[in-house]
């Protein structure tokens, strides 16, 4: 009974009494215990690419090691995994690291043709470095408007089609500002046929028993001190996006490591 | 302290204004320099510009304080300017009082139904409040009258564009390259709304018109990536015999010789580790995507 409040709870506009049956036996059927760890190099790149572009929609890709996720994996649950061999995308419980993030657009990001394109070069980049499209993040236009868009929806249900755990970030810009930071992103994921935003998301788990999907930084006082700093720098000069590469081709948008050099490996070293 | 050279300031505050360009930051700083620190007397008539400038870019950035001083000094030099009165709107606006906004904003307009700018802010609060549908129909009430806007054709194209009406925003886009059948980005951004707006019709008018974008820009990347892509999907999809194989396929071949020459060029006066690695990813991915038909 427990979990069915919550349900209730949480998704207070589908409380229709027929409906509410149907998404109950779907919630048991895919409850799935997922552990997201966001990098602090995916969270800051995502948050500059935001500041760099205060008047537009930005969106980007997430990447996620699943190396690291299969390790662990095998830690928590050998038999399990063996047995899901033919299947590593179905893997229900275990920890999915969000390493890194790509940024695409800020021009337009509701034309598919550049998508396309920097969409398949992600993919080369992804497989040379093990990693994997895991989601998708998107900061709007208007300060207050914490919806993932139609267009956004439909890139993530994409991503979602290859990879049955994946993301989408969507940034709130209230959040960002340097002297007061926050964790500035609201996770959706997708359930019951649609993206829905997890307002609890960075909640502490003890107020969120029922929930199965978890979310953590890698490294929390880094990821958000980072970037603030580096907005006060100014860093997000340094970042750039496929629309700048196709401007000026000599920019570099899939490994953004000038803004990797200044903020993380400077911090390094300073440790 | 280095002195502050107010010629420049003034002459790259005007450059601004011309221009359009988005800068609050950079405006801010001149601005509230050259306010705070008495320069305003040696702008002649121009000053009236720069507080305008100025007051918006404090909108912008949040500087209230300065904000505030250029729109007083402005209502007291034009109590009852109704560009004066815009900019009252638009302090409402950055406060959150959209709606008093608004009951501004008719209020000019019942004394004169032409006024621009009034037009364009009203439009802006509708998107402001979310009222993407109230935008678009005010947007295309305003263009029956004032067709050669550009802006706001685009405007409009990109509002479209939100809720996937792909042959509308194409119309803008063919308003526009009317207007001006010169500027590339009119070609580039028409041909990648067709290309979304997926069937072999639109692919092939998309493919004229990056091969357009190629002709007035030469090397123009974003427009060999549409050749490209283009050619491509067209090939995969001969089987109707309608299409000319040989020619697509030539431009096919043209773009990517076109593309790793480009890159090539670029790579050769770089060096370092993630250079060598981004060039290998483009290099792959041409392979990768000619052997895919």
């Amino acid at each position: 009974m427990n979990v069915r409040v919550t349900v209730f709870d949480r998704y207070n506009d589908v409380t229709c009494p027929v409906t509410g049956t149907v998404l109950l036996l779907f919630v048991f059927e895919k409850l799935k215990m997922v552990n997201y760890v966001i990098h602090t190099k995916a969270y800051l790149k995502i948050i500059l690419h935001a500041c760099k572009h205060p008047f537009s929609n930005v969106n980007g890709i997430l990447l996620g090691d699943t190396s690291i996720n299969n390790n662990k994996n095998n830690k928590n649950s050998d038999n399990s995994n063996e047995n899901d061999n033919n299947d590593d995308n179905n893997d229900d419980n275990g920890q999915i690291a969000i390493v890194d993030a790509v940024p695409l657009f800020h021009h337009w990001n509701t034309l598919t043709p550049m998508l396309e394109i920097g969409l398949q070069q992600i993919d080369v980049y992804a497989e040379k470095n093990n990693l994997k499209v895991i989601g998708y993040y998107h900061a709007n236009e208007r300060a207050d408007d914490n919806r993932l868009p139609p267009f956004g929806q439909k890139i993530a249900s994409k991503i979602y089609d290859n990879f049955n755990n994946a993301i989408a970030f969507v940034v709130q810009n209230t959040k960002i500002a340097p002297e007061n930071p926050e964790i500035a992103i609201l996770p959706y994921t997708f359930k019951e046929n649609q993206w829905r935003p997890d307002n609890k998301a960075f909640s502490s788990p003890t107020n969120n028993e029922s929930s199965s999907l978890f979310f953590s930084f890698e490294n929390s006082h880094n990821a958000i001190d980072l970037t603030s700093q580096s907005i006060k720098q100014k860093y997000f000069e340094y970042l750039y996006d496929f629309d700048e590469h196709l401007e000026n081709i000599e920019v570099d948008w899939l490994i953004n490591s000038k803004v990797v050099d200044l903020t993380i490996a400077k911090d390094k070293k300073g440790n | 302290m280095s002195p502050f050279y107010y010629k420049t300031a003034f002459e790259t505050l005007q450059e601004l204004r011309k221009s359009g360009e988005r800068n609050p930051e950079l405006v801010v700083t001149l601005g509230g320099k050259i306010i705070y620190e008495g320069y305003t007397g040696k702008l002649g008539d121009e000053v009236w510009s720069v507080y305008e400038q100025v007051f918006i870019a404090a909108l912008d950035y949040r500087n209230d304080a300065l904000a505030e001083t250029c729109l007083e000094r402005l209502e007291k030099k034009f109590p009852k300017s109704p560009r004066v009165k815009i900019l009252t709107g638009m302090k409402l606006e950055a406060e959150d009082k959209l709606d008093e906004a608004l009951e501004l904003y008719d209020e000019i307009l019942k004394n004169d139904d032409s006024n621009i700018a009034t037009i364009k802010r009203r439009i802006a609060v509708f998107k402001a409040k979310g009222q993407d549908q109230r935008a678009i129909e005010a947007l295309t009430h305003y263009l029956d009258a004032f067709y050669n806007d550009a802006e706001t054709w685009l405007e409009l194209s990109s509002l479209y564009l939100n809720y996937h009406l792909y042959q509308q925003a194409g119309f803008c886009l063919e308003e526009l390259i009317l207007l001006q059948p010169q500027n590339h980005l009119y070609h580039l951004k028409y041909a990648e709304i067709l290309y979304t707006n997926d069937n072999i019709t639109n692919i092939n008018l998309a493919l004229k018109e990056f091969c357009r974008v190629l002709e007035l820009c030469e090397d123009h990347v974003r427009a060999l990536y549409g050749v490209k892509l283009c050619t491509s999907r067209l090939l995969n999809l001969s089987s109707s015999s309608s299409i000319d194989f040989k020619t697509i396929s030539d431009l096919n071949s043209l773009a990517s010789e076109r593309l790793s020459k480009v890159y090539s060029l670029y790579s050769k006066n770089k060096v370092g580790n993630s250079n060598n690695e981004l060039r290998q990813i483009i290099h792959d991915w041409l392979n990768e995507s000619d052997k895919s038909y």
